[in-house]
Parts: structure tokens; sequence; C-alpha cells
């Protein structure tokens, strides 16, 4: 019963993450470069990646292209 | 009796072993005994259990019984194994008992030390001294002198020379007058022996040990430490700050000199500090780094010891870690490198470590990936931190910055704004170490999915725990959140296979997670990560519901005027946290409080308020969200962090009702969508849509920590004794007990008809003296037998002192140097508050800024912001500078020369005007802001220091004065750093000590020529830092100079005593600190000419000083001469000697 509740509410927390979230992407200019630079395939030209270049470095490294 | 009653029974019996062992610390060698003990008495338990089933003895609580000695011994003895690493007995050494048969039996593998150990002391005097060989090991190395590695990653070794060399050790004097357990250690090392040479007459029984190869003994004390060779392995994930990498490093073979012997190491790990300058950073600061082997070259330092009494020991902190030592990787030109990757033979690239946890970090980083292109930094930080467990990345990022309503003005914010700080001033930096709160999130984040998904609990258990076990290592398995996912996974696995509740998960699972958790490292007992996770479970589970009990009656007009009351009490912590903190208001407050649950306990007339306004009504859970927060306050927050940290971060109490839930959402989002951005391209675009929902949250969060560390006050408390936390968590087992015990009680009338109601009283009574006794220990301490006391702290480069007088008067003279570069120091915080707080002296009367200097001012305002003296002294005319706002005519009133100084003299007055006035760089609150008019707006008086002030003085009842008076105030001169100070006397019943300040050699004649003989005399003289400013002298010239200017002075002064406040003046003076070190040597050592080694004492090495003036004169002992001086006898040096 406990695990039912427990579900339901990570479907109604993802729900409104999703809603959340892509209204967040629609008005926030960093978030909607961000999408631009992944749907356009030069995810380095992310701002929010670019906000992140300091931030363990050599993760960015391995991946970025 | 169920059979889970048997395992908590043998649970909690293992650990009351550790515990008893925790306190009496018995000698290491006792371990095997008991560990013989544990398994004889298991198997007496086996067979008692056996025969009792034979017999038809089926109970539980009869096995439970069997199993508690057993338990008992294996905890016992796994501390002590645990806490030394015992040494091997070769043979017992008798006049004639050791047959030479027995001596040609000892020869070892490898180069071994040796200690003698007193059994029997000798009759009389006589010395012996050991003869053998010695044939060490070196490594095999390759065309470019690196050492090998077999293909199987074994250290290729070979024996030199091929024939052992004759080794003798020196001459070893045993007297009478040892007593059974002295022992001595064998400064050099053998491979073989023969029967000793002995000169006298031997007599007594000694046993002769082989010293346990372990790094604890390799390390050498600080500044003592030549470079020595390690060839070892990464055996852990490196911990990478934006400024520096640590690596963990199991050494197997140690070098101490450059072509050398090699030893081989038997346990124990060493920690390695690289900083981005270093050629092999960006190759060593990186998951990868994790199983590499490294061959290295750099000195080999112990971990200094506490510095004061009470002060944070990090010796014991990594020894609890297992980690006896630490290298700092640098490279010099001509020298051989400080780290070599080394690649095993016939293989293309290092090894790797082991491959579960390989896949664990490679998944941890590859998450981080995703974190990084879906959060902004800084939320990004804080996201990698809460959900990975990446919280070294976020100790030097800065907060949001968002303007807050309380604009940064409570008493006692002290810290720049960094989301680290400000966690822990809001009391929600919990979130930042990953903990059982975030693997219980997971969890039921997991259970949640799994559940969508229509699975069964029976199938996805096994996939559940091991995400949990993963997550373990990722975070970094730390011992809080290995209980919570030993916890986490036996709660999975009873409701998942044995349909059993929540309760009875806990209840078993606390003391099998312990128990897991100190058989693995039992010096993690009183590790705060241990007890403050164990503390919020069992508070949890033991506490919420009495305090839950106790609210739920709350209803109509109770909880009007309960809410009324919690109100009132939160206006007050935040708006005036220092009347709050006076013992009768706070007396008051506690006694209303109880008043007004006792009252609404028998309050039964009806309520103005409908019922129906009642406590149990709170919407989405929240009556026991309240009720947890209260059980953890009481259970652990209120005595734990006073122990640990000595400070109570209020604003948690509060915080945490929105944090807690508020973090779950943040966890749940971050990892839902790290783990989502896995998934190629659509995967990438669904982790943005939740990243940027989880931006709000994550913001939110970070937000909120800003508003409260500014809202709230962060104080520091006293220090409990063990006495006071036993009644303290005595009083809380009365509290969850309170129906039985109450109803146990009351019946004693009727039990005992003749003396039950004596029986009460006398409970009653116990009681309360028990809590009147506890909060007298809580008193402020004499530290020494002496009336009057003084104590020079070690700030590093700087100066702090504390002076009490007679009548328990305190006064504080300067407040340290802050660095505010990367990695933060601010030694108010670090060394002087916990020193007050452990000695109960929170109550200051004034402080002394003796001069203007930032080593001396920088840490006076977090100084002040804390204990709120009445005034603060500051030596004339500087003092008047403070009146000036504008900046260079701030800077020509305390520098009256200013213009023929060096930048290095212009970039101070710049700090020292920032940390008086205030900008925006440095977000503490400058010191105008706490004087009151006419230099600012706050209540401390500004008081000037000249020549002649006194700023204290009392008589005692023998008629003898205490008096603190400032002899000579001085201008300063150019050429040096120096600015106007002042000269101070600390005097009682004619004993003398006099703190010279700032003063350099140029002025010393004409202080001597002019203040007077009777000024001049003290019997312990607090020397100044003779820096000499950028100028590069050599020893002769600095030589002369002191003759002409110190030895006048000493001559003059004739102190018994020399203390010197010194420490690494890099942060401090810049380049030029070289200079600094070389002057400091030549003065020390004129001094020691002079005076005696014994009689010259320095912060650096001697750590916390402490003088006590008496009617008898002055006596002056440092913490090193009681023991605490950081490395023990057995060090490199030593056996760098012996080889």
């Amino acid at each position: 019963m406990q695990a039912v509740k427990g579900a339901k509410a990570l479907w109604i927390l993802m729900v409104i993450s999703f809603v959340l979230g892509a209204l967040t992407i629609a008005f926030h200019p960093a978030y909607r470069g961000a999408l631009t630079a992944l749907w356009s395939g030069t995810p380095e030209t992310s701002p929010i990646l670019q906000s992140n270049a300091e931030y363990y470095p050599h993760v960015a490294e391995e991946t970025l292209p | 009796m169920k059979s889970s009653h048997a395992v908590i029974s043998f649970c909690y019996a293992f650990l009351t072993g550790i515990a008893l062992m925790h306190g009496l610390r018995p000698e290491a060698h006792w371990a095997p005994v008991l560990y013989l003990l544990a398994v004889l008495t298991g198997l007496g338990a086996v067979a008692a259990w056996l025969y009792g089933r034979r017999k038809g003895h089926r109970s539980t609580a009869y096995t439970a019984f069997l199993l508690v000695v057993p338990a008992l011994a294996l905890g016992m003895a796994r501390y002590m194994a645990s806490y030394r690493q015992p040494d091997r007995r070769l043979l017992m050494l008798t006049a004639d008992a050791v047959q030479a048969s027995e001596w040609s039996a000892l020869r070892f593998d490898a180069p071994t030390r040796l200690k003698l150990v007193v059994i029997e002391p000798p009759r009389e005097p006589f010395r012996l001294r050991f003869v053998g060989g010695l044939q060490a090991l070196a490594p095999v190395t390759d065309d470019a002198g690196t050492p090998r590695l077999s293909e199987r990653g074994q250290w290729l070794m070979r024996r030199v020379p091929e024939q052992p060399l004759k080794q003798q050790s020196e001459w070893t004097e045993v007297s009478p007058s040892m007593k059974k357990g002295d022992y001595f250690t064998i400064k050099q090392p053998f491979s073989e022996l023969t029967a000793p040479v002995v000169e006298g007459r031997m007599s007594g029984r000694y046993a002769l040990y082989r010293v346990a190869p372990h790094m604890a003994n390799f390390a050498a004390a600080r500044g003592r430490a030549a470079p020595v060779g390690v060839l070892g392995r990464v055996v852990r994930d490196p911990k990478i700050f934006d400024y520096k990498t640590i690596l963990t490093v199991t050494p197997h073979l140690l070098q101490f000199r450059t072509d050398g012997a090699w030893y081989p190491v038997e346990g124990g790990n060493i920690s390695v500090t690289l900083k981005p300058d270093h050629a092999l950073y960006s190759k060593l600061s990186r998951t990868e780094a994790y199983g590499y082997d490294v061959a290295l070259h750099a000195p080999l330092e112990t971990y200094r010891r506490s510095s004061f009494e009470g002060g944070f020991d990090p010796a014991s902190f990594y020894t609890k870690h297992n980690i006896h030592g630490s290298m700092y990787l640098r490279d010099f030109e001509g020298d051989a490198p400080s780290v070599r990757v080394i690649t095993p033979d016939g293989a293309s690239e290092p090894r790797k470590g082991h491959a579960f946890i390989e896949f664990s970090l490679n998944l941890r980083d590859r998450m981080l990936k995703v974190i990084r292109e879906t959060m902004p930094y800084p939320q990004s930080a804080f996201l990698g931190a809460v959900t990975l467990g990446l919280r070294y990345g976020l100790r030097n990022t800065r907060t949001l910055g968002t303007p807050t309503p309380f604009g940064g003005g409570v008493e006692t914010k002290d810290s720049d704004d960094y989301i680290f700080e400000e966690f822990k001033e809001a009391g929600v930096n919990h979130v930042l170490a990953v903990s059982g709160l975030h693997v219980t999130i997971i969890t039921i984040m997991f259970v949640g999915l799994f559940t969508l998904l229509r699975m069964p609990a029976r199938a996805y258990a096994p996939f559940l725990i091991l995400a949990l076990v993963v997550f373990a290592v990722i975070t970094g398995a730390r011992p809080s959140t290995l209980r919570a996912v030993i916890m986490n996974s036996l709660f999975v696995l009873s409701m998942a296979y044995l349909d059993r509740g929540l309760k009875s998960s806990i209840l078993l699972g606390v003391p099998v997670a312990a128990f897991i958790i100190l058989f693995h490292n039992p010096q993690m007992i009183t590790d705060p990560s241990f007890t403050l996770s164990f503390g919020a479970i069992l508070s949890l589970a033991l506490l919420t519901g009495p305090c839950y009990n106790l609210l739920a009656g709350l209803r109509g007009d109770a909880l009007a005027v309960f809410l009324v009351y919690y109100g009132s009490v939160t206006a007050l912590v935040v708006g005036a946290w220092r009347w709050m903190t006076q013992p009768a208001p706070l007396t008051a407050l506690i006694l209303a409080g109880v008043g007004l649950l006792v009252y609404f306990k028998r309050y039964k007339k009806r309520s103005l308020l409908p019922e129906s306004f009642a406590y149990r009504r709170l919407p989405l859970g929240l009556d026991y969200l309240f009720a947890a927060q209260v059980a953890i306050q009481i259970g652990m927050m209120l005595p734990l962090s006073a122990l640990y940290f000595n400070r109570w971060p209020i604003a948690g109490a509060y915080v945490n009702m929105i944090a807690i839930p508020l973090i779950g959402i943040v966890i749940q989002l971050g990892m839902l969508s790290s783990l989502l951005g896995l998934v190629p391209w659509i995967g990438g675009i669904l982790a943005l849509v939740l990243g940027a929902a989880n931006w709000w949250f994550a913001s939110f969060f970070v937000w909120l920590a800003h508003v409260a560390a500014e809202a709230f006050p962060y104080p520091f408390v006293s220090r409990p004794t063990a006495f006071a936390l036993i009644v303290y968590y005595a009083a809380c087992a009365v509290f969850i007990g309170w129906k039985p015990i109450r109803q146990m009680v009351m019946a004693w009338p009727v039990k005992y008809p003749r003396y039950g109601r004596t029986l009460q009283w006398a409970a009653a009574i116990t009681g309360s003296v028990l809590l009147v006794a506890a909060g007298s220990t809580l008193r402020p301490k004499h530290v020494l037998p002496e009336p009057t006391e003084i104590h020079i702290l070690p700030v590093g480069f700087g100066s702090a002192s504390v002076v009490r007088s007679p009548s328990g008067k305190l006064f504080l003279f300067d407040g340290g140097y802050v660095q505010r570069e990367r990695g933060r120091i601010n030694p108010a915080e670090r060394t002087l508050l916990p020193f007050l707080a452990a000695n109960r002296w929170l109550s200051v009367d004034a402080a002394v800024l003796t001069s203007f200097t930032p080593e001396r001012l920088s840490g006076l305002t977090t100084l002040l912001a804390h204990t709120r003296p009445d005034a603060v002294w500051m030596p004339e005319p500087a003092g008047h500078a403070l009146t000036l706002k504008d900046y260079d005519a701030f800077r020509r009133e305390l520098l009256p020369r200013v213009e023929q100084f060096g930048a290095s003299e212009n970039a101070w007055a710049r700090e020292v005007y920032e940390y008086a006035h205030g900008s925006e760089d440095r977000a503490v609150r400058p010191l105008t802001s706490f004087l009151g008019p006419p230099v600012g707006s706050g209540d401390i008086d500004g008081r000037p220091l000249s020549t002649g002030s006194v700023v204290y003085e009392e008589e005692d009842a023998s008629g003898r004065w205490f008096r603190i008076v400032c002899v000579r105030a001085m201008r300063g001169r150019s050429g040096s750093r120096t600015g106007p100070y002042a000269v101070l006397a600390v005097e009682y019943a004619g004993t003398r000590v006099l703190f010279l300040g700032d003063m350099q050699t140029a002025d010393m004649e004409a202080f001597v020529k002019t203040a007077g003989a009777d000024k001049l005399r003290a019997d312990v003289l607090v020397m100044p830092r003779l820096e000499g400013g950028d100028r590069e002298d050599n020893r002769r010239h600095i030589e002369a100079e002191l003759e002409l200017s110190l030895g006048p002075l000493l001559k003059a002064v004739k102190p018994a005593y020399a203390i010197f406040e010194f420490g690494n003046p890099r942060p401090v003076v810049g380049s030029t600190y070289r200079s600094v070190i070389q002057r400091m040597d030549i003065v020390s050592h004129y001094l020691k000419q002079r005076m005696g080694n014994r009689r010259v004492f320095n912060t650096d090495v001697d750590q916390w000083i402490f003088i006590g003036l008496s009617t008898q004169g002055a006596r002056v002992q440092s913490w090193a001469d009681r023991g605490h001086n950081g490395a023990g006898d057995e060090s490199a040096d030593d056996v760098e000697r012996g080889l």
C-alpha cells in the first residue's frame, strides 16, 4: 500500500516537473540556448555547459567532441 | 522472544565490547588472547546451545544469553587489534636463558626494526648493543630508472648486497630505575641477529619485539620530514577540489634515502596532495587515477595532533580512516619527479581498480556529465554534491548572491558567502554529506519506479539493493551511507520476503548495521559521521513517538498559546540571541514552556477556539515532520553538535521543516534526469526538461540556506562534559519510557507499603541532584592551578592570546590572521573560539588589539561577533584612523610614512581598511560596525591604548594586584609593515609578562632608553615577529643588528622565558616569506644561545603555550611538553639515522 502511494507521488512529481521544465525551457534564455545546442548537435555551445567550464572539467574532456 | 532478538543482543554486546576498550585502551598485545576467548566462548555457546536443545531448552533468551560473552570478547579484540598494529615478540631475553640457537633463527625477509621491553627491571645498571647483519631490498628499474611492475602487478625487487652487511645498534643503557613496560626502540634495522654484546652485569628480564612495519611507524613530524620514496597504489577515488586533488595511496614499499634501502610496508594508507600547477595534475585529478600504481618521492609527514586541549585532532581523525601520513607533491628542477605512474610490464596502460568500483565511478562520471549539461553553475555544484556525493567540488562555490530582507546584519554572521559555509550556518549541511536521508530518498524513488512498472517486490528487491550498493560506492561509502544502505537493504528484504514492517526493520537494522561497520573499522565508534548518523536514526525511532504524543494533545486554545510561545521564542532567537543566552531569560523561557505544557495537560475547561483546531490535523504530514524535527534536535543536534563542533545551528530546527521535503524533490529529480540523460538522444532532451524543473527547486534550496544563514545566529556554545551527557541521555531515556516508569514508581507505595513513599522521594531527590550536578559541571573551567592564566594560542603567523584574571575576568589579545584565499582558514573560528568553548569561557570582558597588522586584526571581528566584550582597546593614534572613511586619509593616519613603503605595505593597508570599514569583496562585518559612536553604530566601546593606560586591574583577597597595562604606545617605523602598536604588560603579585607587540629591532634601543627599568623587567617576554620587511640580509648582518637591539633589551628585561608566535608566513607576507623564516631562525637561535633551549618557546613547534602567574613566579609550559607534539619517537628521521 505504501509503495503504491509512493509510486503515485512520484508520478505526480514527474508530470509537474515535465510541465514546469517545458515552461522553463521556453522562457529561460540559458535553457533555451541549451536545447538549441543539443538540437543542433553542438552541445559545447550550450550556455549551461559553458557556465560549468570550471566544475569538474575532466568529465568534459572525455565526453565533449 | 524472537530469534531476531538474539541477533540484536549479539550486536549490542559486540558494541559494548568496543566501547569498553575505547574507554580502557589496554595494550594491543592482549588482542590475540581476546580473539581466543571469543572463539572458545563461541564454541562453548554452540555446545551449550546444542546440549540445551537436546534437553528441551529452546528459548531464544537462552541463546541470546549464550551469545553475549563471545560477542563482548570479539568486540574487545577487534577494537584492540585496530588501534595499534601489534608488534611481534621474538624472544625473552635474560642473562642466561637465551641460547645461541634462538639467535641464529632470527632472520627476517626484509630490514626489521626492534623494540626491547622491560619485563623485570635489572638489579644494577648495564648496557647492551645488538649485532647482526643487514640486507636491503631495492626495486628492479628500467633504463630510465623507473621501478618496474610485473605483469601481475607485483613490484619487482632484488636484494642488495647479495650477502648481508655487518650491522650493530647503538648502546642501550638499562638502569634499575626503570619500570615494567618501559621500552627502547632500536634505531638501526636488522635482517638477521646474533647474541647481543653486554657490558656490565646483566640481570632482569626483557622481551625483544619486531616493530610492526605499519605506516603509522614511518611518517615524520611536520617540518622534520625529508623526501622519501614510496611505491604504492591509488586505492580510492581521488578527492577533486577546484584547487587541489587528494589521492589515497596504499604504500607497499618505502625508501628513506635516495639510493637507500627499501622497507616493505604492511598496513596503513597515506594521503597525497597535488596542486593544479603540477605537471601530472590533469592525469591524476580524474576518476581514472583510481587503481594506478605510482612511484612517489616527497616528504612524508604525520598529521598534527590537536594543538590545544579540546581542539580538533587531525591525527586521530585520519587514523580512524586508516590514513597515517601525508605527502604534498611538488617537482623541483634537478630532483627526481615527485610522482610517476607505473605501467606493468607488457601492458600498454596503467592498472585499473576493482571492476565493480570502476563501473560505479564510471557511472557517476556519466551522470555528472549530464548534470553539467542540464544545470547551470552554481546549482550544478549543489546538485552534484547531494546526488553524487561530490561535496569537494562545492567547497569554494559562492552562493547565488540574492539579496535578502535580512541584509547580513546578524550578530554571529562571520563568513563569506560560500554555499558550503552558509549551509553550515543554516543547519542544512547534512544534505551535502550523503547519509541515511539520501539513501532513503533513493530507496523510495526506486520503489516508486518499480511499482509504476508493476514489478512485484520479490522481483525488484535484488536490483534495488544492487542500486543502493552502487550509490554507496559512488558517494564514498561513508559510515552514514553504509549504515543506511545496510538498514534499507534489510528493510527491502524483510518487506519483500518476510512481510515485516518498518519498525521491526529499524530495531534489527540499527544494531546489525553498527556491527558490520564497526567490525570492519572499530575506530569509527567515536567518529562524528558514525555517531551522528546512528544518533539521528535512534532519535527518529525512539523519540519521535513520545514527542508526537506530547504535541498531539495540543488543540484549541492550547495550540494557539503554543504557537504564540513558539513564535515568541523564534523572534527572540533571531532578534535578541545575546539576551537569550543569559541564564535568567533562558531559565524563564524554559520554565514558561514547561509550565504551559503542564497547565494544558490539566486544562479541562471548554476551549474558546474550536477543537478541530488541533495539532493532529496539520496537513501534508507536517505533524509527524515537526515531531521528528523536535526528536532529532533533542536526541542528536543539541548534545552532539555542542560536543563535536562547539556550535548550535539554530536555524536547522526551522529550516529543515522545508529543507528535508525539498531535498527529497531535488535528489529524486536530479537522479532521474541524470539517469535519463544516459539514454542516447531523446534521453538528453528529457534530462534537460527535468533539469530545468529541478533548477527551480535547487535554486530555492540554495536561496533558503542563504536567507537562513543571514537570519539566524550560529553561536559557539560550551562543550558538555561526559557526566552532563550521561545525565542528559538518562533524562531522555526517562522521557521515552515515561509511561511505564511513572506506573512503576506510582505503584511503589502499594508494592512496598513500608518504604514505598521513601523510595519515591529518594528517586525524585536523586534525579534532581543528578540534574543539578550535571548543570554544575558546565561552569567555566580553571585550566591552570595558578590564579592568573595566560594562554598563547597557535594561530599560524599571527597572534591570539587569552588572559584570565584571578577573579575569572577574561581578556582577548588580538585575533589572528584570516586567510581568505582558496582553503579559507579563520583562526578565530578554528582555534580561539573552540578553545574558549572547550573551557566554557564564552563571556569575555574586553578585547585588546595591540596593532592594526592583518595578522592581529583580521580574526577580531569574528571574535567580537561571538564574545561581545564590553570594550575594544586599540593603540592610538591608529584608533583614530577608524573614524576616517576616506581610504587615503586612513592610510596616512595608520602608516604615517606610507609613501616610503613598498607594494606589500600598501596591500596590507588596503586589507586593514577593508577589515575596519568593510568592502564588497570581504563579506564580513567591518570592525566599525561593532564599535559605538563616534566611530560606528555598534554597542562596544572603542578605547584608546596610550602609554600608561590601565586596561583592567583588580585586587584579590590577600591584597595582591592583577593589572593589564599599556607600557608604551609606539608610532611604528618606516621600512617595515608596522604601524602604531602597543606594548602590554600583564602583572600579578610582582610577576610580569611583557607583550612586545609589533616592535622591530629599530625600536628596541629607544624602548630600552625611554621606558624605565621598572617597566622593562619581566619574567616572560612574548616576542614580536622580527620580520625585517623586504630586505634580504645575511646572517652576520642580522646577528650584528640583534647584538645592538635585542641584546640590550634582554639585559634590561632579564626574562626567564621567551615566546614566539609563529607559523607559515607566506599567506601574510607573500613573496618575502623565505627571508622572514630565515630571520626567525636566526632570532630564535640567538635567544636560545643566551637563555637555553627549554626557555624559548614557539607556537609553531610547541603549539598551545600556557603561562601561570602566582606568588611563586611564572610557570611556562607548552602542549608539546605534555606529550602532544605530533610525532612519536619512531619517526623517519630515526630510521634514516639508523641506515
